[in-house]
Formats: C-alpha cells, structure tokens, sequence
C-alpha cells in the first residue's frame, strides 16, 4: 500500500506530532523522549522499513542534543527526520537496536563522538577513535585546535607566524 | 668435472634467458598498455637489488624450502632438451620432467608454509589447486603425443617432426595444442589464472613474506620456470630446433603468446579457474585424444 | 602511478607487501590510527629503507593542522627522507622526488634509516606520547564515559 506525502503527513497530525514539510520528499517531525519508540514502530509499520542514519547535534546554548533518526520508505518514496531533543546535561536515550539492527553502529558512533548513553546498547564500545581520553570530540565545548596545538604541538600558517 | 661445469652452464643458460623474457615480457605488456615500459635489463637489475638487500627469514625450514624450489626447478631443466643438447640423458624424460616439476612448487609451499603469514598460505593452496586444475588437460595431451609415438622420450618426439613446418605437432595437431597453451597459461600463473599471486587481494600471495634475497630466489626460480615450460612446448609441438637460436626464438614465440594474453585479461577466481581448466581445455584436449587413439 | 605517467619506465613499480618495499610513500594527511599502522609497516620493512612524504598535510598539517586527530609533522614519529609538498601535488612532483631520492642513494645523502636506529628513543617517545596517552590533553573527562567503559568490561 503506497502512502503519498500528505497522507503520511496527516496521519503523523493525527497522532498529535508536530509535522514540517521541508522538501518534495522530505519532512521531519518533531516527537519527545518517552514517545520516541512508540512512533518509529508505528512508521516501521506503515512501510518505513530502511534507517539511513542516526545523527546528532549539539545545541550548547540551549543545553541540549537532537538526535535526528533518518528513516526512509521504499514503498512510500519518503525520507522522514524524526528529531528528538535530550537534556544536555543527562544525555540517555533507549537504545532502537531491536527496531533495526543497523543501528547498532551508528548508535556507538553518536556515543563515541557525542557521550550519548542509549539505554539498554550492550556494546557502546568505541568504533573509530583509539584509547581516546577527553570529552568526546564533537561536542561544542571540546576546544580542537587547542587540543592539536597541545598534543601534536600544531602551528597556525604551518608555523610561519 | 666436465658434466659438473656442463649443469651449471645449463642451469645459468635457463637463469639468464629466463629473466631476459621477463624483462621483455614487462617491456611487451607496458606498450599494450599504451606505456613506455621499463628496459629491458630492468630484471636483471631487479635481481642484483634484491640480492644486495637485507632479508628477513622465519625460520630454517623457510630457507630450506626456497633452496628446495629453485634447485627442484633446475632439476627439471637437466632433463628437458635444448636443441638436441641434453645435461642427463635418459631415454622417458617426459616423465621424469613432469614428476620433478611438482616438486619446486612443492618447496615453495613448504618456504611460505613455515613463514606463517595466512595470506601465503592461501595463495600457496590457490597454487597448488591450480595445478591440479592445469595438470589434467596437459597431462592428457601428453598422452596423445606419447601414444601415436609410441615413446616418452622429449628427443624422440622432437626428432619425429623434424623436416618441413608441416611436420610440426602444432599443425598436425591443432587441438592439443590449443588445450597445451591454455594449460600453459595456468602453469606459469599469468593473469586469467593469477589467483595465487592476486597483489590486491591476498598481498601476492605465496611471496608476501619473502623479502630481499628469498624474492630474488623467487624470481629465479620463475625465470627458470619460464625456461623450462616453454622449453617442453617448444620440444612437443614445434619441433625443436638445430641451434640454439632458433630453439629460443621458438621458445620466444610461446611466451609472447603468453604475455599477450595475460596483458589483456582479468583474473579469474580459483573455483572458477579450475572449472575453466576442468571443463573447455580438457574437452578439447580429449577430443585430441580420441582423434588420435581412433 | 596510472598509464599515463608509467613510473614503470624508471624501474619504479608499487608492491604489495612491506617486505618487498624500498620506499614507504606516506601520501595525505595521517590520523592516529594510520600512524600506528604507518610505523608498524615501517619497522615491517627490511633494510635500507626510505620514506617519501607526500602532500603539505604530512610537513604541517596542511588543512587539517588543527584537527583533533590528524598529526601535523610526520618527521617526528618516523624520519622522512624526502617531502613532496603542495595540496595535492602534481604526479610529476612524485616522479621528481623519486628520482631525486635515487641521487641522494647514490651520493649516499639518503639514510634516515640509520637515524631511527640512532634516535629510537625520541621518536618512540613522540609516538608514545600521542599514540598511548594516559591523561585528558584538556582536563576533564566526561563521567558516563567512564561508566559505559567500566560495564563493557
């Protein structure tokens, strides 16, 4: 059964999600936290059958992290971003991994760059970086090129001051 | 003394025309590929800057088996005659040639073997699989040859097509010749059938442990085994030769095919080379067979 | 090296193994994890040995110089024979820098090798000191970290 966009859109509205049209077929919907498994089996179950990725963003400001799960209909030829917004300060999430296998990577990866701790994840061990000690790279609050002036003595212009 | 010096002479003759085809092989593939080539002395140089290098060995049993393959192979080339000039005369040395030749392979198993390294062991059990697949389809051409001369003996077979062109085995028997060359093909591991060298995908295989020296033996020992397998096809099909010359021009001619082709193919996998081998050379080489017994 | 260029016509040709190298061609930018494979297959290599530094990412960082995981200097983990700079460099630059690094064999200029044997203990030091780290570079490490690390085990 092939939904078209604005039919998806208005069943996500039925259920009292927040709902933004962005491109021809791309939209992305705002859910929370305790709701989060609840609706990706309920779009798993109306043919969004493929998560493309997970991904996060750090919004320091504001003290939080959105996490935006990609999921993708091959029936529908829809891409949905489902963006889920945690306190910053207390990063947990339940783990999706007995949704879709797949995203046992890209949940290490959001943990090993992020600190992000899913919930109920038996392996969060590091995928890309090695015997890493500092706070996880990619958050807005690790200073990078402090970081490579520290450690591998870096030089601005190459060292031509 | 004389019958000393005259298998050492042999042995160096196979050595040098072995690595001056490899350099002119190299030289060959390079202008099919629309390149300038390296010159033609480039293996020899290969070989001095290898053998000035320092190399690493596992163990004893490495070192052994590197010996074991050069000198199996130049075994093998003591029997195979050179226009008429044999280093040990026996009276069937198709046989003896064919039995001798498994065992530099043999040696190179062992050398990568005890190296330890698990991409070498792969290419060595690609290699000796290969053989398994290349041995049949030429071992039944053989059996063609050997039957309507009634003799093994490689003088003998070459001698019978001595006079016009038409005498050779490769015009009265197109078939088994075309079987042979395929054979040939996998025998020297060129490329439709390099699955045991294969550099992208098991790091050369049987030679990926093999630094300085032991690669210099390495590439003796494929210099020689050059020598010795166009040699056997030169003596079977082409009938000889009367001078030395001519016997490598003749010799020349079958690498040449063999470069050729192996510049313009891809490689095929192991299963698939030996399914290759198993079913349209040894058809044909069969077909020679049943051609010649009836 | 494609056709077009033929490295091939100098006698140059790539290998497969470390063990039948010469020339150990770092090319672009190296991270953490290709140095260590980078002075593993380094000390794979049987003597006399050299190394090429390709492209400005491996004299200084190039664009990458203030990545958190990607070295600046290559020459302070390994000895670099010979640096090919630009971002990327032209094929003929290689070429020229392999030829060159075949005069400086010849004049005996090229030996960096030897210098490794010499200093082993400086260059293990700095590979040791970004490769084995045993403190935060910047002070505070973050807790669920930890946590998540001491329940895989």
């Amino acid at each position: 059964m092939k939904l078209s966009k604005e039919e998806i859109i208005d069943l996500l509205k039925q259920r009292g999600l927040e709902v933004n049209d962005l491109y021809p077929t791309q939209i992305s919907v705002i859910v929370n936290k305790e709701n989060l498994i609840n609706h990706l089996v309920y779009l798993k179950s109306i043919g969004f059958d493929h998560l493309s990725f997970i991904n996060a963003v750090d919004f320091i400001d504001e003290g939080e992290f959105e996490l935006v799960y990609h999921v993708w209909s091959y029936t529908n030829k829809v891409h949905v971003l489902n963006k889920v917004r945690i306190d910053r300060n207390d990063p947990k999430i339940p783990t999706i991994v007995d949704l879709w296998e797949q995203a046992q990577f890209y949940e290490q990866e959001v943990h090993e760059f992020f600190g992000i701790v899913f919930e109920g994840n038996k392996d969060l061990s590091p995928l890309f970086l090695e015997n890493w000690l500092d706070i996880p790279p990619l958050r807005k609050d690790f200073d990078t090129r402090e970081f490579s002036i520290r450690l591998f003595d870096a030089k601005p212009n190459g060292g031509d001051r | 003394m004389i019958e000393i010096l005259r298998v050492f002479l042999f042995g160096f003759f196979a050595i040098f025309i072995g690595l001056f085809f490899m350099g002119i092989g190299r030289k060959i593939i390079a202008r099919i590929q629309l390149r300038l080539g390296p010159p033609f002395y480039q293996a020899f140089l290969d070989v001095g800057k290898l053998f000035s290098r320092k190399s690493i060995t596992h163990n004893f049993v490495m070192d052994l088996g590197m010996v074991m393959s050069l000198a199996g192979l130049v075994a093998t080339m003591l029997f195979v005659p050179i226009a008429g000039h044999t280093a040990i005369k026996t009276s069937s040395n198709l046989i003896v040639i064919m039995y001798l030749m498994a065992i530099g392979y043999l040696g190179m198993a062992m050398a990568v073997a005890a190296s330890g390294n698990p991409n070498a062991t792969i290419g060595v059990s690609r290699a000796l699989t290969m053989m398994l697949g290349y041995e049949v389809p030429f071992f039944t051409v053989m059996l063609g040859l050997i039957i309507i001369n009634g003799t093994s003996s490689l003088e003998l077979i070459a001698n019978s097509q001595a006079g016009s062109i038409l005498n050779w085995n490769m015009i009265k028997f197109p078939l088994g010749f075309i079987a042979a060359e395929i054979a040939l093909q996998a025998m020297m591991g060129e490329k439709p059938f390099d699955a045991m060298i294969a550099p992208a995908e098991i790091a050369s295989g049987p030679m990926v442990e093999l630094s300085g020296k032991y690669l210099g033996l390495a590439f003796l020992t494929h210099a020689v085994s050059i020598f010795v397998e166009t040699a056997i096809i030169v003596n079977l099909f082409m009938g000889g030769a009367s001078n030395i010359f001519t016997f490598v021009l003749k010799q020349f001619e079958i690498y040449l095919i063999t470069v050729i082709i192996e510049a313009v193919f891809p490689r095929f996998k192991i299963e698939q080379a030996v399914k290759f081998l198993w079913t349209v050379p040894m058809s044909i080489a069969l077909l020679q067979l049943v051609l010649i017994v009836f | 090296m494609t056709s077009r260029w033929d490295v091939e016509r100098f006698g140059i040709g790539p290998m497969a193994t470390p063990r039948q190298a010469d020339v150990l061609l770092v090319t672009g930018y190296v991270s953490l994890k290709t140095l260590k494979r980078i002075i593993r297959t380094y000390e794979q290599m049987p003597e006399p040995k050299w190394v090429l530094a390709f492209g400005s990412c491996t004299v200084n960082g190039g664009i990458y110089w203030d990545s958190y995981n990607t070295i600046t200097n290559l020459a302070e983990y390994i000895p670099v024979d010979i640096t090919v700079s630009g971002c990327m460099p032209r094929p003929e630059a290689v070429m020229d820098a392999l030829q060159t690094l075949m005069k400086m064999i010849q004049s005996g200029e090229a030996g960096a090798y030897k210098k490794y044997k010499e200093n082993y203990e400086y260059y293990k030091a700095n590979q040791d000191r970004v490769l084995r780290k045993t403190y935060p570079i910047l002070g505070e490490k973050l807790i669920q970290n930890e946590e998540a690390a001491t329940s895989i085990e």
